[in-house]
């Protein structure tokens, strides 16, 4: 698609930007992948130019699918315009609710916001976006060689019923698992398995990773 | 209560990447920038110990490598920015959105 004359054409309307991982030692930028949420090849994001992500498109996308979301982000940049000059509740809570969708907002002051601009029903609405935030929030500055620590983080989460049911929740539960294990915590890790098994235990497709989580729990006991 | 589990493939997925998990990329020390659109010639450096195993590879080939990827015809389609400080700085003077494309050159 990067090839073809459509996206030349079209690639005028935005600033194109190549970011290649090279592992060269005077390479600028050497992370920016993941620190813009990305942990794989290629990867296309928006960001607007102060470098905040805006939209992870992931894969390369056609053409049409590049300028919806170039038009969703402008019509969003136009509502912040009017948002920024103006005290309407009304514009305020439509550009929350847009930037809730996008996921850029700051987990903390999102829930603050919310509780501020919403109520009842349209409140409850969005909390289990408010949820899949703080929890892909976690995810992204959590590397994976620090797993319990995101853990430590998520079983806050979890004892505030906070479960996500974003795209990436398997994490959740494995980062759980690391931190209970790193913790030697044996009753934190057959609390963690008994839930997963009494909501999940049922699928056969789950069979051989509980199988697991059950052998790492016997020779967790084993140890005791 | 909604399961916790939307994606068994992802779970599958987990459980590989728990035993055998790929290293992330590990902080480079800064040095000088490199210019906005051009890439740099590859150097030739002298080989002083034995062969790297094929997992491990030189700075030299990395260099090579990476110049290699920048040279790809597709590239030459449309204005890339390869330097991220001139592209915002492009980005706020026309007063358009970023389009990062990441890609790597170290593996296929």
């Amino acid at each position: 698609m990067l090839s073809t004359p459509e996206f030349a054409e079209w690639s005028e309307n935005v600033v194109l930007f190549l970011h290649n991982t090279s592992r060269v030692h005077s390479e600028p930028y050497p992370n920016l992948l993941r620190e813009k949420g990305g942990n794989g090849f290629p990867t296309v994001s928006y960001l607007d130019a102060s470098g905040r992500l805006l939209k992870q498109v992931g894969h390369v996308t056609p053409v049409e699918d590049l300028e919806a979301n170039r038009l969703y982000l402008d019509d969003w940049r136009a509502l912040s315009r009017r948002a920024a000059d103006s005290d309407d509740a009304d514009v305020q809570r439509k550009l929350f609710a847009m930037e809730l969708e996008m996921k850029i907002l700051d987990p903390v002051a999102a829930r603050a916001t919310a509780d501020d601009l919403f109520e009842g029903d349209e409140r409850k609405a969005m909390e289990q976006e408010l949820v899949n935030l703080e929890f892909l929030d976690i995810l992204s500055k959590t590397p994976r060689t620090e797993m319990a620590m995101g853990g430590k983080r998520f079983l806050d989460m979890f004892r505030l019923g906070r479960i996500p049911t974003a795209r990436q929740d398997t994490s959740f539960w494995q980062y759980m698992f690391a931190y209970a294990q790193a913790e030697e915590d044996v009753d934190l890790f057959e609390e963690l398995l008994g839930f997963v098994k009494e909501h999940r235990g049922g699928d056969p497709r789950l069979a051989r990773y509980l199988q697991k989580l059950e052998a790492d729990l016997a020779k967790m006991k084993g140890g005791e | 209560m909604e399961s916790p589990f939307r994606s068994i493939p992802a779970v599958a997925l987990a459980l590989a990447a728990c035993a055998a998990a790929q290293e992330p990329a590990k902080p480079i020390p800064a040095q000088p920038a490199q210019p906005g659109r051009a890439a740099q010639p590859a150097q030739r450096a002298m080989r002083l110990s034995p062969a790297p195993r094929a997992r491990e590879k030189s700075q030299s080939d990395l260099i090579k490598l990476r110049a290699k990827k920048l040279s790809k015809k597709v590239f030459e389609n449309a204005d890339w920015f390869y330097d991220y400080d001139e592209a915002r700085a492009a980005a706020k003077a026309e007063d358009k959105l970023l389009l990062v494309y990441f890609t790597r050159s170290y593996a296929p």
